[in-house]
């Protein structure tokens, strides 16, 4: 009976929260860009099953499929890792009422199952169950490999719901965790051995002897298990309202940016938010990554000689902690936005110091990223006209569009149940960024002069530098336009 | 120090606040009261420029709130926990505001001192982020950090609320202190009545978003104040 009540609550939440309602139409195209992926996954899937063993072309292709599992499942993992939302329910309106704790966490989990992801894993597998293991080992078996394949897919959701709450608390075991994944990934890489033709095997054991299809089911149990006792142990009032002492500590004191007044002041408290909350401390700590994106491409000649590919490349590992920072720029600060905007600090210092952080930052994972050179001086070339890019261009368009977010963000919370705003609305918010260099510099590239498309791209950066002031005008206009809808959208508190 | 001429805000079509005239001298300690949905806080906001007023203007010292700039500087206020950043500690915050409000290091160090009696030796040097502060600890640092700089107007939204008995009387002293040496405007809000008839020397009650009564503070305010509550 209470499920009817959480279910009906978190529905209220999301129609009624100001993102919602606002920005209908962002959801809208979400939704219909959803429902296309689906289909076309759908349609694929149908054709494929029903032709496999005519593409496999052998006798008995189950095994050549079960590779393509693997890589599936692999996928899947990276994918759901970056873009899964995590069951999200404020349950401390809850916790004092005579609810099982149990029930809470079940409720929280359960929720979690109902993804995107899982249902693509029913059109992955349900058509090729049907048109394929039916016919070649009948209805019984075919029935078991279904729900071990299901069973695996949900294993890896709850290990990515563990990882990624993990990534909250404790960095030790996700470091781990992503150590032995890039170590499988890397044995595969070096030919030590081989990644798919192990799982395959693994799959087509099973099938031959059907009885351990229950070992997935036994996996699937487990990791809902440890997920259980992980939150079971952490559903506490203290630890999710985040008011347990804390250790002490005030990293984050730079006296240096006293000598720079008030911008100095604004830097000042922007570095103690990135240092002290664990959410800004989590994108910290994925920062690596982001400048270590180009090492995943640059070994590869296939894609550097795609010169499109390394645009976007390039335009992530200068441009993407830039990014980062200012699409929240303001919604970080929200949390005292009030305090902001009566203190009687000038907006356009205020928009100044925003703009010369990120460009610090910009600057710095430009320089931190020049050892790339050595794959190649046209990677130094395409590096150095997409940081101009993100420099005179991304900047100052990123921290305007900034002021459109005005979702007031749950900081100093990073144990269980915060993850607003790390779901795929997040990223797609993002992709323009990444496409609009790309239009630029293709047409170029395609009538055979792809450094004539570099030159525009840095040129554009170099203009969009010049009219840098002109820019942080358009930009303090805009937040004095918007300053009362962001006071109020901060207001209310998630 | 505070003139405002028809201002009004409504919410959904239901005006929350309505005022045709108000005007609040220099120097004059002013309470608001009022049940909940009066429109108080939308009165503090509207001063402040945090929402849009509807129509009308709120001026003060003659500068109109939603225009000029200038009035940051000599106002002072605190109305909930959004005016304090919550990941510094007390000192780094009082340290931001007292460099935003153009005061000196030195400034910032006797203004502090002037504080401990209020602060009970609760808030400094405590090794904590306001985060991990008690209520009532967070609404002394908000307190404090709108009298910093010597702002000429002062705008407290039920400041008495979560303060211990002992920090309400300090308070209380505080506020007639700043009157008495530096002619401060005060705008205070409050729930107790007891607390704003001993303080403020002007009353006005709002209801419905529009002025019931205005009274100058005499020795039957409180029992006309509780005759009008006790419906």
């Amino acid at each position: 009976m209470l499920i009817r009540y959480f279910l009906n609550h978190q529905w209220k939440k999301t129609v009624r929260s100001s993102i919602w309602q606002k920005s209908l139409a962002l959801n809208i195209m979400m939704g219909f860009f959803a429902f296309i992926l689906f289909a076309e996954a759908l349609v694929i899937s149908i054709i494929i099953s029903n032709k496999w063993h005519e593409i496999a072309k052998s006798d008995y292709p189950l095994p050549e499929f079960y590779k393509v599992v693997a890589y599936y499942f692999a996928g899947m993992f990276m994918f759901r890792f970056f873009m899964q939302t995590l069951p999200v329910l404020e349950v401390r309106p809850y916790q004092h009422l005579p609810v099982k704790k149990s029930m809470l966490i079940h409720y929280v989990l359960g929720n979690g199952m109902l993804n995107l992801f899982n249902l693509l894993a029913l059109v992955f597998f349900i058509p090729f169950t049907i048109a394929q293991v039916n016919y070649y080992h009948g209805a019984i078996i075919a029935f078991g490999w279904l729900v071990a394949m299901l069973s695996t897919e949900l294993t890896l959701n709850f290990l990515v719901i563990y990882m990624k709450k993990q990534l909250v608390s404790n960095l030790k075991v996700v470091s781990l965790m992503l150590a032995i994944i890039a170590a499988i990934g890397l044995g595969d890489y070096f030919g030590w051995y081989s990644f798919s033709k192990l799982v395959a095997g693994l799959i087509d054991g099973m099938v031959q002897h059907p009885p351990l299809l229950v070992l997935p089911v036994v996996l699937l149990v487990l990791a809902y298990m440890l997920n259980f006792r992980f939150l079971k142990a952490r559903l506490y009032m203290e630890e999710i309202s985040g008011k347990k002492a804390e250790d002490y500590s005030q990293p984050g004191q730079v006296g240096y940016l006293k000598k720079f007044g008030l911008i100095g002041e604004v830097i000042g408290v922007d570095i103690k938010l990135y240092l002290r909350n664990k959410r800004t401390k989590s994108i910290l700590y994925m920062s690596p990554l982001f400048l270590g994106y180009g090492l995943f491409f640059y070994p590869n000649p296939q894609y550097s000689h795609d010169g499109g590919f390394m645009i976007f490349v390039g335009i992530f590992i200068s441009g993407m902690m830039m990014l980062n920072y200012l699409q929240y720029a303001f919604a970080y600060e929200g949390n005292y936005f009030d305090l902001l905007i009566t203190s009687g600090i000038n907006f356009k210092e205020y928009i100044r110091a925003k703009m010369f952080f990120a460009t610090v930052i910009t600057v710095v994972c430009f320089i931190l990223t020049l050892p790339y050179g050595w794959f190649g001086l046209n990677i130094l070339f395409i590096n150095t006209a997409c940081f101009l890019f993100n420099l005179g261009i991304l900047l100052p368009v990123a921290l305007y569009f900034a002021t459109y977010n005005k979702k007031s963000l749950v900081l100093s919370r990073g144990s269980a149940f915060n993850y607003q705003g790390m779901g795929a609305s997040h990223w797609l918010i993002m992709l323009p960024a990444f496409i609009v260099p790309l239009f630029i510099y293709l047409p170029f590239s395609w009538l055979g002069n792809p450094e004539l498309g570099l030159i525009v791209l840095g040129s554009l950066g170099l203009i969009g530098l010049a009219f840098r002031k002109y820019f942080t005008q358009i930009i303090h206009n805009n937040l004095l336009e918007r300053k009362y809808i962001m006071s109020q959208g901060f207001r209310e508190k998630y | 120090m505070i003139t405002v001429n028809n201002l009004s805000k409504s919410y959904s079509g239901a005006k929350v606040l309505d005022l045709p005239q108000l005007m609040i001298p220099k120097g004059q300690s002013f309470g608001l009261v009022g049940n909940n949905g009066a429109g108080k806080t939308t009165l503090f906001r509207l001063l402040l420029d945090l929402i849009r007023a509807e129509s009308g203007t709120a001026m003060i010292n003659g500068m109109n709130v939603a225009v000029s700039d200038q009035w940051k500087h000599i106002t002072g206020a605190y109305l909930d926990q959004g005016f304090l950043i919550d990941f510094l500690s007390p000192e780094e915050f009082f340290e931001f505001t007292g460099n935003v409000k153009g005061m000196s290091k030195d400034d910032i160090q006797l203004f502090l001192h002037g504080m401990e009696e209020f602060f009970n030796g609760e808030v400094l040097n405590k090794k904590k982020l306001i985060r991990n502060l008690s209520m009532g600890n967070q609404q002394k640092i908000g307190v404090a950090a709108a009298l910093m700089g010597r702002p000429e107007l002062v705008l407290l939204d039920e400041p008495f609320n979560s303060l211990d008995p002992t920090t309400q009387i300090r308070l209380k002293n505080l506020v007639k202190k700043q009157m008495a040496e530096h002619q401060t405007t005060f705008l205070i809000s409050s729930h107790d009545l007891n607390h704003v008839t001993e303080v403020c020397n002007r009353i006005v009650v709002l209801h419905q978003g529009r002025i019931e009564h205005d009274i100058l503070t005499s020795a039957d305010t409180l029992s006309e104040l509780e005759a009008y509550f006790a419906v």
